[in-house]
């Protein structure tokens, strides 16, 4: 099912019963742009450092909503997916953020997947924020990527049909070898296509007044640029029981990683992107560079794996970059997402007792479309920084993030995981994090 | 935890020559404190620029650290003596060296600064050769604006691409230009991700500027 929110003001998600936090929030934020001109260096008493959640608890109130502009091609405020194979459910999120809001302007990233036959295949991308026209750009990409794995998974199946056991057999045998090799020329093909779809997307409104009126000249390839992250999932038997074989490639920031809830923290997070990235913040390299249009060239920049996982995630740096290093930051992140009720945690971590921490409860903050609105959500980061526990302990320590979730604190919900996904990207405070925010989760049964 | 990255470093290079002396160091000092109180309006510089002015006459000082935007203290400055662009544009690579932090494995870094210089007259030290490292080595997006009679584009055009022309020293020649900063730094996030190299976006000059091509 589906979820399209194209500026539903009026149909918002109801927000949780927070009328604590509102209390305290009205009167600690500032009521206007006037109120934080009048703050200078001197009124911060004693203080000569800020905490970053001084700062967001100051701009909160800050952060403006404009609508999506009416042309050319407005596209959704947000999207979200969830599907179910019945082996594992993937859900995806893909929401406009705070700058884009502010100053009225589209949603760059996207996301598109299918499930197929019991496998995955899934694409997420970053529309280039200087460019007019990147999330067009970005939503051709990933369909592109869906549509022709579709086409050549149909195809290796018929050439191959036993492949499903194979990619479970021996990973030195010439048939692993095989099937590895056709799956992941499928993934680097339907780049490639990507890359053409891309073109294909700018052809098409090339000479149109309504384009050329907002760049005030011709349009060109560059104005649709954006990122690309693909992969394909496949559930395979092995003589270790049940695995994943998964194959990725990512042209651009963002990441791609698995993750093992049943392993030890070292062991817990696999690493399966490699982002491009300059010297600076926010430089990086998208699929509508030349080098992209031969699949050959994409091959050092696919990875292969096949082992346990519980989750397998794709995101965009609107996400990638508050986790940082990814490694191991993310796991922070698979945190977020289990503290919050979006991913699963049925992980055998060690139960003990916790009577004796006290662990912070979750924040609020308003809502940026309606400032009426809070969202109660809590931060690994805040449970950690406040209990002095290290990311192994809580990762270890279940029973103690059951205490410290959303559940935990009474807060429950009727919500499905696709709206809570969107509401947890929609609302998650970090300062200096103001992008679009997508992302892609597959969640295992076991 | 970790300090916060992912800054927007804004270095303001500020001429506080002899020729300033008067209305026109008044309209500078207005201009920082316009300057400061407009980007205080903005959510995003808020959590993410962080100022810092650099003066220079007959030698260059950094009178304000990087520092962000809520804690930032208008700097005293007053005007007397020569115009040692020279020696700003050495202490600026410096400062850039210093306070600026690039992408590591374990950190994400700042964005790539952006530079603002104001002067009215020609330098009277050894400029080139600095002026030739920031050009060739752009560890910053340099915006330079050359005021009044005096000014020498040539010089700035050998310091970065970007050169401005403003006839005056004015007080609503100096109020715009400050203005036109502070639409600088909230517009430059859209082409943050701009390549490398590439020319950043910036929001039009104010009227009566001229882009020396």
């Amino acid at each position: 099912m589906e979820n399209n929110n194209i500026n539903n003001a009026s149909e918002t998600v109801p927000a949780f019963p927070d009328q604590a936090a509102k209390d305290v929030l009205q009167e600690e934020l500032p009521k206007t742009a006037e109120d934080t001109n009048a703050l200078t260096a001197t009124d911060v008493p004693g203080k000569k450092k800020l905490s970053d959640r001084d700062v967001t608890a100051h701009t909160a109130a800050m952060w403006k909503y404009n609508p999506v502009p009416e042309s050319p091609e407005p596209y959704p405020e947000s999207i979200s997916r969830f599907a179910s194979s019945g082996e594992f459910s993937v859900t995806a999120a893909s929401v406009r953020g705070k700058k884009h809001k502010h100053d009225g302007s589209n949603r760059d990233d996207s996301f598109a997947f299918e499930i197929i036959d019991g496998m995955a295949v899934a694409a997420v991308s970053d529309g280039a924020g200087s460019k007019a026209f990147s999330r067009i750009g970005a939503k051709a990409a990933c369909e592109a990527v869906i549509k022709y794995s579709k086409i050549r998974l149909e195809a290796i199946k018929r050439d191959f049909p036993n492949f499903r056991k194979e990619l479970g057999g021996d990973i030195g045998g010439a048939n692993f070898g095989n099937v590895c090799s056709q799956i992941a020329e499928m993934l680097r093909g339907s780049c490639a296509e990507a890359f053409a779809a891309v073109e294909a997307a700018a052809e098409k409104r090339l000479g149109n007044p309504e384009f050329e009126a907002v760049v005030d000249r011709k349009t060109e390839l560059k104005d649709f640029s954006c990122t690309l992250l693909a992969a394909v999932f496949i559930p395979v038997e092995t003589q270790n029981g049940r695995e994943y074989l998964t194959a990725s490639i990512q042209v651009g920031d963002g990441m791609i990683a698995a993750v093992d809830e049943n392993a030890e923290v070292k062991s817990a997070l696999i690493i399966l992107g490699d982002a491009d990235s300059g010297s600076f913040a926010g430089e990086t390299e998208f699929i509508t560079s030349e080098q992209f249009r031969n699949p050959e060239s994409l091959m050092s920049r696919t990875k292969v794996r096949r082992g346990k996982l519980t989750s397998f995630l794709m995101m965009t740096d609107g996400v990638a970059d508050d986790y940082y290093p990814n490694n191991p930051q993310l796991l922070r992140l698979a945190l977020d997402l289990k503290l919050n009720g979006i991913m699963p945690d049925a992980g055998a971590g060690d139960s003990r007792d916790n009577a004796d921490i006290a662990v912070p409860g979750p924040v609020s903050y308003p809502w940026v479309n309606d400032g009426d609105v809070l969202y109660a959500l809590q931060y690994a980061k805040n449970v950690l920084s406040e209990t002095g526990l290290t990311l192994e302990d809580l990762w270890k320590n279940k029973a103690l993030r059951k205490k410290a979730s959303l559940s935990g604190f009474g807060i429950v919900h009727e919500k499905d995981c696709a709206e809570m996904l969107t509401i947890w990207l929609d609302n998650y405070v970090e300062r200096g994090s103001f992008d679009d925010r997508t992302l892609l989760m597959i969640n295992t049964e076991n | 935890m970790s300090e916060f990255s992912r800054r927007l470093p804004v270095y303001l290079l500020l001429d506080v020559s002899g020729s300033m002396q008067g209305d026109p160091i008044e309209a500078v000092r207005h201009g920082v404190r316009a300057l400061i109180s407009e980007l205080r309006g903005d959510p995003q510089a808020l959590e993410t620029a962080y100022l810092s002015v650099i003066t220079f006459n007959s030698s260059a000082r950094q009178v304000t650290p990087l520092t962000e935007l809520m804690l930032f203290k208008e700097p005293q400055l007053s005007a007397g003596g020569a115009t040692a662009l020279g020696a700003a544009l050495r202490l600026l690579a410096d400062c850039i060296k210093s306070e600026v932090r690039k992408s590591t494995e374990t950190q994400k870094g700042d964005w790539r600064p952006l530079v603002f210089i104001l002067t009215d007259g020609a330098p009277t030290d050894d400029w080139r050769e600095a002026a030739a490292v920031l050009k060739t080595t752009k560890p910053a997006n340099i915006i330079a604006c050359a005021a009044g009679a005096y000014a020498d584009t040539t010089v700035l055009k050998e310091i970065t691409e970007c050169v401005l022309m403003m006839n005056t020293l004015s007080a609503g020649d100096l109020a715009q230009f400050f203005a036109w900063v502070s639409s600088s730094v909230k517009m430059s996030s859209k082409s943050l991700d701009a390549k490398p190299g590439a020319n950043i976006e910036l929001p039009p000059p104010p009227q009566g500027f001229v882009i020396v091509p």
